[in-house]
């Protein structure tokens, strides 16, 4: 809060707060600072003087579950996760639900380091994962260590918010690519225009906000259709990652069949589907 | 003359350096620093220049200056 204030009092005009933990701070900023225009990334408040934005990682995963669950040989997927916030635990179930459409056996092994950033970590995480028998890794952190251990110990891998090939060309299978550029530029022209309102902005696979990393020729094409299907679906309208029959992962009744996920059960999603065996510290 | 002329000049160029100044939009981006990480003593600029924000920031620097050419940009690292 005190870095925010101290923008704040140099003169800034305009804040963009980049990840789910600012949004607290941001509140606070936003009232303590009403002629500032506040971006707020990842939350879910807003005031007049505050949007919040956010991509809709978890559609990209779904074609990760796809490959993930038809490339595997030991049936086990190893995700190195982040915070236990909405953001992530939707990223998982979606890659698992994936999987799970196309390999009932799937399992996925769940590692939380409660940092985005901490490659020393993620080096270990993605080694024991490989240890325990994942030979597909998943993550939702921020750097390439993952990566760089699959391509060393010959594993899978699908990047991660950029397409990390450069650290991974025989591991790599696909990556989600989340682009913040096109947001950006737009909420500060509009800024410049005098046409910024408080917005909450929530785009994924139809806006282009997440892309897909090219598939790696390593994957047979059959597969690569199906996940490039499921792509063009999602995009399109026509398929919804959380689309019913879902169960909670206590057996407990959640999407009936045919009934799909609202925005709002998306955003505060604090549970596992049926299937995934790991638990969610709280 | 030449003096009195300069001076002049002078004093108009900082009236308008002020002047523009206050026109310029000054945007600041809070991003989770690696140097908040106790363990970043690991890292390289190559890791973080992978870090999907930190591109995405490279990118907008030319970009925002194609929108307002005395747009202001700031990268301040901040822990959480």
């Amino acid at each position: 809060m005190d870095t925010m204030r101290q923008i704040a009092n140099d003169g800034y005009d305009m804040i963009f707060t980049t990840s789910f933990g600012y949004m607290q701070p941001s509140i606070q900023l936003a009232f303590e600072f009403p002629e500032i225009t506040i971006e707020q990334a990842t939350g879910f408040v807003r005031t007049d003087n505050m949007s919040t934005y956010n991509i809709r990682f978890y559609e990209g995963r779904v074609s990760q579950g796809i490959i993930a669950g038809q490339m595997t040989k030991t049936n086990k997927v190893g995700y190195i996760g982040a915070f236990p916030i909405p953001e992530v635990i939707r990223g998982m179930n979606a890659a698992f639900l994936a999987a799970r459409s196309v390999n009932p056996d799937i399992e996925f092994e769940i590692v939380w380091l409660n940092s985005w950033y901490n490659p020393p970590a993620e080096e270990a995480a993605a080694r024991q994962l490989i240890a325990n028998g994942a030979d597909i890794l998943m993550q939702h952190t921020d750097t390439a260590e993952p990566m760089k251990v699959a391509e060393e110990l010959g594993v899978f891998a699908f990047g991660q918010s950029s397409d990390m090939v450069a650290y991974g060309p025989e591991a790599q299978l696909s990556a989600t690519a989340d682009k913040w550029a096109p947001y950006y530029i737009q909420r500060v022209q509009d800024y410049l225009d005098g046409t910024w309102e408080s917005t909450d902005t929530w785009g994924g696979l139809d806006t282009e906000m997440v892309e897909i990393a090219p598939f790696s020729d390593r994957i047979p094409l059959r597969i690569q259709d199906q996940a490039g299907d499921a792509i063009a679906r999602i995009r399109s309208g026509r398929l919804h990652p959380f689309t019913g029959p879902i169960r909670r992962q206590d057996g407990t009744g959640w999407l009936a069949a045919g009934e799909t996920a609202s925005d709002s059960d998306l955003l505060t999603m604090g549970f596992f589907v049926e299937g995934i065996t790991g638990i969610i510290p709280r | 003359m030449q003096k009195i002329k300069f001076f002049v000049v002078m004093i108009l160029a900082l009236f308008t350096q002020i002047a523009n100044a206050q026109d310029v939009p000054k945007i600041a981006f809070v991003y989770i620093s690696p140097a908040a990480d106790p363990m970043a003593g690991h890292t390289n600029t190559s890791v973080v220049a992978k870090r999907f924000r930190t591109i995405s920031e490279i990118a907008l620097k030319p970009l925002f200056s194609k929108i307002h050419p005395k747009a202001w940009t700031a990268w301040i690292p901040c822990a959480k």
